[in-house]
């Protein structure tokens, strides 16, 4: 954390090596985080750049209040997504968006259509969640945050962070069970 | 006969699951937490497996690794945390001076302004002395025995003077025969005045052409 805190000083003094160390350290996070909002992998790398670039333009103001980096820069997420939507009129995807996103990993072309349908069933899944469910399991679970963490970045207590946390676990078990028969 | 599973209260079972999450997250086993909360184990192995479709999602993202070379390209060539606030032009301007001597110069110049301004304004002006030798030449009086069109009027300091100056006897005649003139020159004046109007008038009568006054 202090190592952390160090780079960002040296990025406020307009050190551009230190800002590539914090891009390098929150850039999976970050765009983790807004393409599990957003389907098409090319807008999701867009709006990670713009969430660089807010973050570059007012580094003088991070750490200056409690909240830790990844907070700060989850909220500067959060708020890109927002503006997204807004200027989209819509948070749903359309399906050329949809269908452009073809995960590379995939080392064959049978693994890239399975892992294109599953990354399908799990988008259609998180959206029969509550806003707050959705935004608890992915920071959890894609984001690998603390209970504690997304507590600080969402602003509730640990203990209803934990609750939104079971339950969106209980209703995506229920709907894997109905697509698939079995958990 | 079999009997119909009795319903687990949706509270217990959310409880039951935050524990479950709570000693998954401390490092147990879901063999153990399985085992420790038999009569849920569906349920928990239910959530887990959500967790775990969750996980490789994760790691089937890909995530683009030429994303900092294109970053850096579309950085500004400023120095970071250029954003700065709206200042206003008071703000500006006062930062601007901020390592000159002025910044100390001008309030001290100011207060002293200020100061003096107060101070002359309670005092008032200070009446204008004047030698008593030129009152007993009646130098003073100078003004009343010019003619009328060629007087000013008194400056501040000769009024009371002349008010508190006792006239001369010679200077009582000057006057009186300047009124006597003046009030001959105004009879004379009026009287001319009137002629050139009745003159018009006629004029005025014999010629119904011209405009009355023209």
């Amino acid at each position: 954390m202090n190592n952390i805190k160090e780079i960002i000083q040296k990025a406020k003094e307009g050190d551009n090596e230190a800002f590539s160390l914090l891009y390098k350290e929150y850039y999976v996070p970050i765009y983790r985080y807004i393409h599990t909002r957003i389907r098409s992998r090319e807008q999701s790398e867009d709006l990670t750049q713009d969430v660089f670039l807010k973050i570059y333009k007012n580094i003088g103001t991070v750490l200056e209040n409690d909240h830790t980096p990844l907070a700060y820069f989850y909220t500067i997420a959060k708020n890109t997504l927002i503006d997204f939507w807004r200027k989209k009129g819509s948070d749903t995807v359309t399906d050329d968006e949809y269908m452009s996103e073809v995960p590379d990993t995939a080392p064959t072309a049978l693994d890239a259509a399975r892992l294109k349908e599953e990354s399908s069933v799990l988008y259609e899944c998180l959206e029969e969640l509550t806003a707050d469910q959705k935004e608890v399991v992915t920071l959890k679970f894609i984001n690998e945050l603390s209970t504690h963490e997304i507590a600080e970045l969402i602003g509730k207590k640990e203990t209803a962070v934990r609750q939104l946390q079971v339950r969106g676990l209980r209703t995506l078990s229920k709907i894997f069970k109905q697509k698939y028969g079995t958990t | 006969m079999e009997q119909p599973k009795k319903p687990q209260p949706a509270k217990t079972i959310e409880k039951v699951l935050g524990e479950a999450l709570e000693l998954h997250e401390k490092g147990v086993s879901l063999h153990s937490i399985v085992r420790t909360y038999p009569e849920f184990a569906e349920e928990i192995e239910g959530a887990f497996k959500a967790m775990s479709v969750m996980s490789t999602w994760k790691e089937s993202m890909r995530v683009p690794e030429a994303g900092l070379e294109k970053i850096l390209r579309a950085l500004p060539e400023t120095a970071p945390g250029n954003a700065k606030p709206v200042q206003s032009p008071f703000v500006r301007f006062w930062s601007t001076i901020h390592y000159t001597n002025l910044k100390y110069v001008l309030p001290i110049a100011a207060v002293a302004f200020l100061t003096g301004g107060l101070i002359i304004s309670k005092k008032g002006t200070p009446p204008i002395e004047v030698p008593q030798s030129a009152v007993m030449n009646n130098q003073t009086n100078s003004a009343v025995t010019r003619p009328m069109a060629a007087t000013t009027a008194p400056s501040a300091g000769e009024a009371p003077l002349a008010m508190n100056a006792t006239p001369a006897s010679s200077v009582d005649q000057a006057v009186a025969a300047f009124q006597a003139a003046s009030a001959k020159e105004s009879s004379t004046a009026e009287s001319n005045n009137e002629k050139s109007i009745a003159t018009a008038d006629s004029q005025a009568i014999t010629d119904p052409t011209q405009t009355y006054g023209n």
